[in-house]
């Protein structure tokens, strides 16, 4: 089965799945989207293994998109389910909007800020058609019908789904059924984005209209947290948190973790390509090839 | 072993009256079909509901290739079926093979059973080709729903049965790639005798298995971050409207059953 050929369009001025979040911008006295305060997470029954979250801090404002970065099995989607209350923390806390996910009776609120989205979009459809995927989360938190049609027609006008709204789960691509989990999520308008690895089977050009799908979210105030393994993505975030066994061993902008070759040696990550043309150039650290070359 | 060819649960996409009834109609008629089966007495009454259900093939326009499909698993069991019942006393004696006699009363009844068990199998076929999964969840979550007021899940048990057609293709496309890989490496799953058949089976099935309770982990995980929070609260989105043509089917199912247990 080809890709859809209709792009990810670029999203209406108009959508009002985007407009979610009153864009606030990155006010440093409001309170952060989330907090994880010395937050600690070890699985239970994985013996004598070190744990899988070790003691990270981390705060992410409305409209930060946050990438994180770091080799396998070192902690990112453990982090993404603290996230949202599926998991909780052994020691130290999370808190959405302030309210802890420890504490039951927050996590409706919770879970409908917190839009996730997982790795293998194979197990994350719900129903049995594009149209009625999108539609479950809508039912569950109780809109009324003509809001949720609403919601449904422009979810799938933003993701390009237009056209296979009526299709069986099994018969879409890795990519369509991607894109109808993320369109689900979005319908929810999250005040909060977790995005673990959303792009990986995406072609290089909805890819990249991804990008810029999730930038103009930022610009309208979500917080997005970003998981990737593809430096060139991470490369366009605000800021750039790295993971190394569990610990978060660098926080910082796209460009200072990037010129650092040491630190990214030692959590098993290569920098994007055209850091490492301007190093290779002795030129000043580019994180685009335009500006490498300009 | 070909088992991506399996039809269970699959739609057969088209347009006929079949297809346009309301699924709770199609779901209640396949109940009382399925019953119907086992309280008619003899032929005539089975010749009966034979023909109805071939009239319902015929109207659907299902292809012959997908009704074999559908039966293609059950053939072994009424196969059996009709043997066992090949030696019971009665009537002339038709054949002998060895000490043991085949009455012809043995054949009829033994016919008997095994067109039953086929009907039932093609009748239950007939509804998840003519109708799309979305619209059998529907169907069956409004039946269920008066068990709501009696305090049972009935969301519940509808959602499981969605999930269970919703990935019951998924886990058939599974099992033939591990089916090809098995091959690929030299195996020959669902060959020669019994023993050596149940074993090479096994490393078909642990995978499966494995892969089916990751789904269901990850289902879990992905259900409650939307906001699944169980049937309370949530929004009946489509509402199934009762049409004329509902009402002419249901009494063309009660007429039928009825004249099927009557002759
Ligand atoms: N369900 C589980 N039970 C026990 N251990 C687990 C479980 N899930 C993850 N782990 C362990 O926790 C650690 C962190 O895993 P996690 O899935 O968070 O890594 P990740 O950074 O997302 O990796 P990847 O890049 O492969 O997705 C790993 O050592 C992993 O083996
Ligand atoms: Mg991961």
């Amino acid at each position: 089965m080809q890709l859809e050929k209709s792009p990810l369009p670029a999203r209406p001025a108009s959508a009002r799945i985007l407009l979610s979040t009153p864009a606030t911008g990155n006010d440093p006295l409001s309170e952060p989207m989330i907090i994880f305060e010395d937050c600690s997470y070890r699985y239970p029954h994985a013996g004598a293994l070190r744990p899988a979250l070790d003691k990270v801090d981390l705060a992410i404002g409305t409209g930060e998109l946050v990438a994180v970065v770091g080799a396998n099995g070192s902690g990112k989607s453990t982090l993404a389910r603290m996230a949202n209350g599926l998991l909780l923390p052994d020691g130290g806390s999370v808190r959405v909007k302030g309210m802890s996910t420890a504490e039951p009776g927050n996590l409706d609120a919770i879970r409908e800020t917190v839009g996730m989205v997982f790795q293998n979009p194979e197990s994350q459809i719900v129903a049995n058609s594009v149209e009625d995927d999108i539609a479950f989360g809508l039912e569950n938190i109780g809109l009324p019908v003509a809001e949720i049609e609403e919601r449904i027609e422009e979810a799938l006008g933003v993701f390009g789904l237009e056209e296979l709204r009526g299709r069986e789960p099994h018969w879409l691509s890795g990519g369509q059924k991607q894109r109808t989990v993320l369109a689900g999520v979005m319908a929810l308008q999250p005040g909060l984005l977790v995005l673990d690895e959303p792009t990986s089977m995406l072609d290089p050009r909805s890819q990249r209209e991804f990008i810029d799908y999730i930038d103009s979210l930022r610009r309208d105030g979500t917080a997005i947290i970003y998981i990737t393994h593809i430096m060139r993505e991470a490369a366009t975030a605000d800021r750039v948190v790295v993971l190394s066994e569990g610990r978060v061993v660098a926080d910082a902008g796209p460009r200072e973790v990037f010129s650092d070759e040491g630190l990214l040696r030692s959590a098993g990550l290569d920098a994007p390509l055209p850091v490492r043309l301007s190093r290779a150039l002795d030129a000043p650290v580019a994180l685009t090839l335009e500006e490498l070359v300009g | 072993m070909k088992l991506a060819g399996a039809v269970i649960g699959q739609y057969f996409p088209g347009a006929s009256v079949v297809h346009l009834l309301d699924p709770r109609m199609k779901i209640l008629a396949a109940f009382a079909y399925a019953v119907a089966l086992f309280l008619v007495g003899g032929y005539p009454g089975l010749i009966l509901m034979a023909a109805a259900l071939a009239a319902a093939v015929a109207v659907a326009r299902i292809p012959a290739r997908w009704l074999l499909r559908a039966i293609k698993p059950i053939v072994f069991l009424a196969g059996f079926t009709f043997i066992f019942q090949l030696f019971l006393r009665g009537g002339e004696v038709l054949a002998s093979i060895g000490p043991l006699d085949v009455y012809e009363e043995g054949v009829r009844h033994g016919a008997f059973l095994a067109a039953r068990l086929v009907l039932l199998v093609l009748s239950s076929a007939v509804l998840t080709f003519t109708t799309a999964p979305v619209l059998l969840t529907d169907g069956f979550s409004r039946l269920l729903s008066p068990l709501g007021k009696l305090r049972l899940p009935a969301y519940e048990l509808s959602l499981m049965m969605s999930i269970a057609l919703r990935f019951i293709p998924t886990l058939l496309m599974e099992l033939d790639r591990i089916i090809k890989a098995q091959k690929a490496r030299g195996a020959e799953p669902g060959r020669g005798g019994l023993v050596r058949r149940a074993r090479s089976v096994l490393p078909v099935m642990v995978p499966l298995f494995v892969l089916s309770f990751r789904h269901a982990d990850e289902l879990a995980l992905a259900m409650e971050s939307r906001c699944y929070r169980g049937g309370r609260g949530r929004t009946v989105r489509r509402r199934l409207k009762l049409r004329a043509r509902d009402a002419v089917f249901m009494v063309i199912v009660a007429v039928t059953i009825a004249a099927a247990l009557l002759v």
